[in-house]
């Protein structure tokens, strides 16, 4: 009896945790420039690929040379069609050098989560 | 709370075998850009609404014998964010032996300190473990109260160069499980019928340990994308080393440390993960064989973040 209880709860909590997927702590799966990554021509954008849909109100990306000096993007966003896709224009060429892209994010579930990475943009 | 069952099991009745405890289940923890994993055998310093169900170990044939299975759950709720209680309860096979459930245990937890820039974490507890609450001869009749320290420390703040280093990160867990009776008085009959008063002392026992990790998923976030199939990508490199040092109320010829080293591996996905680790004895008094323990644990806070998985009062900041 106690053998079957366990395994039932076992299905039941495995069953809501596929079905509930999209309700978790937002982890960083893919980036453009990618993690640690370098790109030959200057970014666009910062593109940020979430395991989870994210609330855009409280969710950032900072950009920072690698003194520190902050660099001005634009304002990001979620992408309409991918909630859990964070994009930051940048609207004038970088110049080369190692940048930092810093970023915290809010899950719609509410989970707090952050992280830092660099790329470098090649002369 | 993974070490609280040794001092019961040094200084049992020595119905109970073997000398690996049940081993309970422990909550993830998030610093920063740090997730620390669940781990089996040291606690990690967070305190969530987590589920672990089931944590299984089988221990091989031992010196004297016998085989060893143990399975066990742990539940920890959260009271207000930051505060949890857990309960853990597991039972235990032996063959040849018989089977029965050890005493519940419990833990007040608090998660006092968290350096987010520098992924350091911090908390203390104070388990208990019950006494009579489990089955007699796999149980001590005697309650332990263990206050435990809980640290963690992720290395994502070192520099740039040092970027291979960066994935590393340490936890630690110190406690002394101090037992309510210093003696155990029993009644044994030897081969004749005839009986003795046997009494065994409960030593105090200070148990240590540590955990080095190597995550994947903080690099693949933090650091350099990792290639490969997608389950890389979730996968934590684990190795646990838990000791067990009598340090009071030590029968003559007690005062030896045991414990073992558990390397193994933990897949995280977004609301549960699944550990494997070996049992390693790291000496003739820890075992003989070995081992190897697994467990499946549940994200309840992931999982239902708006009912059973967020604090009693105040929800989450």
């Amino acid at each position: 009896m106690l053998r079957n209880l366990t395994i039932n709860i076992v299905a039941s909590l495995a069953l809501a945790a596929a079905a509930t997927a999209a309700l978790a702590h937002a982890q960083l799966q893919q980036a453009v420039p990618a993690v640690g990554g370098t790109v030959t021509a200057s970014p666009r954008e910062i593109r940020l690929k979430f395991s989870e849909g994210l609330e855009p109100r409280f969710s950032g990306i900072a950009l920072s040379t690698q003194a520190g000096e902050p660099v001005k993007i634009g304002k990001p966003a979620v992408d309409p069609a991918d909630n859990s896709t964070f994009i930051a224009p940048i609207s004038q060429p970088l110049k080369p050098g190692a940048y930092t892209v810093t970023w915290h994010a809010v899950s719609v579930d509410t989970h707090k989560t952050q992280g830092s990475f660099t790329f470098t943009l090649a002369p | 709370m993974s070490l609280k069952m040794t001092s019961a099991l040094v200084g049992a009745i020595g119905a109970v075998t073997a000398i690996f405890p049940l081993t309970p289940a422990f909550a993830h923890a998030v610093c920063g850009s740090r997730i620390f994993p669940a781990t089996l055998a040291i606690d990690d310093p967070g305190v969530s609404d987590e589920l672990a169900l089931p944590t299984l170990t089988y221990i091989p044939v031992n010196s004297d014998g016998v085989r060893e299975f143990d399975a066990s759950f742990s539940y920890t709720k959260t009271i207000v964010e930051n505060l949890g209680l857990s309960v853990t309860y597991g039972k235990t096979w032996l063959n040849a032996g018989g089977s029965g459930w050890g005493n519940l245990d419990t833990e007040l937890k608090y998660m006092f300190f968290c350096d987010e820039p520098h992924e350091f974490m911090a908390s203390v507890g104070l388990d208990a473990t019950w006494a009579n609450t489990g089955t007699a001869g796999f149980s001590d009749p005697f309650n332990t109260f263990t206050p435990v320290i809980d640290i963690g420390k992720g290395f994502g703040d070192l520099p740039t160069s040092l970027n291979i280093l960066r994935p590393f990160a340490l936890t630690a867990e110190f406690s002394l499980s101090v037992p309510s009776a210093g003696h155990t008085s029993s009644i044994v009959t030897d081969a004749s019928g005839n009986p003795s008063l046997s009494v065994a002392l409960n030593p105090t026992v200070f148990n240590w340990g540590f955990t080095a990790q190597y995550s994947l998923p903080y690099m693949n976030a933090n650091i350099s994308e990792v290639g490969g199939p997608d389950f890389l990508r979730h996968m934590v490199a684990i190795t646990e080393f838990a000791f067990q040092t009598p340090v009071g109320n030590v029968p003559p010829g007690g005062q030896i440390t045991t414990g073992t080293i558990q390397p193994g591996v933990i897949y995280m996905a977004d609301t549960w993960q699944i550990a494997l680790e070996a049992l390693i004895p790291i000496n003739a008094a820890s075992g003989h064989n070995v081992g190897a323990v697994a467990e499946l644990h549940f994200f309840l806070d992931d999982i239902f973040p708006d009912s059973i998985g967020k604090p009693l009062f105040g929800g989450r900041s």
